[in-house]
């Protein structure tokens, strides 16, 4: 397939922020051998294959991985992280690119915001509904304790979650 | 050894058929769990999408509290929460930086301090290392000969870090050793290493459930007769969406998928009740068939 990169929207400081990082660093030993793409279960549905991001990223093409879908399609499985013969940390790399795209196009995925405010709300992902508090007692199961969300909160405060939240 | 018990919020929540299952079995071999169920979230993927430090701290603290409670061990049924833990015990060993950051929100805001000390263990491990598989036989008085299983032990559970590995990360037998000792024979399935796709079902249902269609299909065609794994999410996958991706690609599929937990007490004499079966969405009854 063929492809144009547009190189007039270049940011000349991306990859010297990518390279502050101790895993983000690790985009420099990348010799775009293609392990990672032929390794991903989901490169087929990606706009941008996985090898094709570590090149962007050192070219600085920002606004085209803010963009795209597959930063999003990643599952998150370490297959290309684990098979890397460079040890270039990908996926966490992906998770980074997340929040990137998030923070550029101020677009935040429905899915981000509920988990965020669940986490921000009762410190859990994932709550505990009443159908599912009656079917615990049902089975004999624990009673699932409410959590002390101050510590929790005092994380989240001053952090992107936060912003995301709009909490201060 | 006491472990604090940490099933992860999807298993306390969602999954109660892994949490039931998973007290009752460790209640048979005897591993003493003190409950560290009112910690807070792990900081998942999606957490660490938007602050990755800020979700390792999260993990840490969970560590922090287990810790101050006079633990120095944790069992979690969740790979996710599983990968969460070993990415802040490996990542303070190799990365002063990042302990430095995450110590450091971790004392600020929540005002705990984390050495690193705390040993994570998913409940996988515990079977197989801690009670290992002669003893464990032990227990079992009923097997399922006959019975073909493909096994699935979940992504973050294999992979959890690069310097840290619970199995073999390319071919991984001891959640399949385990099957094997309820008398299950393992099969061969060439997506075994795949994702499920549980984790883009947030972000791209499409992609999701076709991932998952195209596992199912492998399942099908490797003759495997169910799918065990040792993931909540694998397990939502498989079991609750598997209707739905039936619908999708207009195919039957038909595949119970277990629990380990749920067969490991069914093969110690528990009943179906204390191991949740009746909460498996895909009819799981052929499992009773097989019991000898």
């Amino acid at each position: 397939m063929e492809r144009t990169l547009n190189l007039s929207k270049v940011d000349g400081v991306f990859l010297e922020k990518v390279m502050s990082s101790h895993t983000g660093r690790t985009v420099s030993y990348c010799y775009q051998c293609g392990t990672c793409s032929s390794s991903c279960p989901v490169v087929e549905e990606m706009d941008i294959k996985p090898h094709e991001m570590v090149e962007m990223i050192k070219l600085g093409l920002t606004e085209a991985l803010s963009q795209c879908k597959a930063i999003w399609q990643c599952t998150t499985c370490y297959m290309c992280t684990e098979r890397c013969p460079q040890e270039v940390q990908l996926t966490t790399i992906v998770l980074g690119l997340r929040d990137m795209a998030m923070r550029e196009r101020a677009v935040i995925p429905e899915a981000v915001k509920e988990s965020c405010k669940n986490l921000y709300d009762t410190g859990r992902l994932v709550t505990l509904s009443q159908f599912q508090r009656q079917q615990r007692e049902k089975l004999k199961l624990p009673n699932v304790p409410q959590i002390d969300t101050e510590p929790t909160k005092g994380m989240i405060k001053n952090t992107r979650v936060a912003n995301i939240l709009e909490v201060k | 050894m006491r472990y604090g018990y940490f099933p992860g919020c999807y298993v306390l929540t969602r999954k109660l058929q892994y949490d039931l299952s998973a007290r009752n079995v460790m209640k048979k071999l005897g591993v003493e769990i003190a409950e560290m169920t009112d910690a807070p979230c792990c900081g998942p993927a999606i957490v660490k999408s938007v602050d990755y430090s800020m979700a390792q701290a999260l993990s840490a603290q969970i560590l922090a509290m287990t810790e101050k409670r006079g633990l120095n061990a944790l069992v979690t049924l969740c790979p996710e929460c599983f990968s969460s833990f070993i990415k802040v015990n490996t990542g303070f060993k190799e990365d002063v930086k990042f302990k430095e950051e995450v110590s450091h929100i971790l004392s600020s805001t929540a005002g705990l301090k984390y050495d690193g000390g705390v040993e994570v263990k998913h409940l996988l491990q515990v079977v197989y290392e801690d009670i290992g598989l002669k003893k464990l036989s032990g227990h079992i008085i009923k097997k399922f000969n006959g019975l073909k299983a493909a096994v699935q032990p979940g992504c973050h559970f294999v992979r959890a870090s690069t310097s840290y590995y619970a199995d073999d990360p390319e071919d991984p037998r001891m959640l399949d050793e385990v099957v094997e000792s309820l008398g299950i024979e393992t099969v061969y399935w060439p997506l075994k290493l795949w994702c499920c796709g549980a984790p883009t079902l947030a972000f791209d249902r499409d992609l999701s459930l076709k991932l998952a269609g195209k596992k199912l299909t492998s399942v099908k065609a490797s003759g495997a007769d169910c799918i065990v794994t040792a993931c909540p999410y694998c397990h939502m996958q498989f079991d609750q969406y598997q209707p739905m991706v039936e619908r999708r690609l207009d195919e039957k599929f038909g595949v119970p998928t277990f629990l380990f937990t749920q067969l490991l007490g069914l093969g110690m004499g528990l009943s179906p009740e204390e191991v949740g079966l009746n909460m498996n969405r895909v009819s799981p009854n052929m499992i009773l068939d097989f019991i000898g």
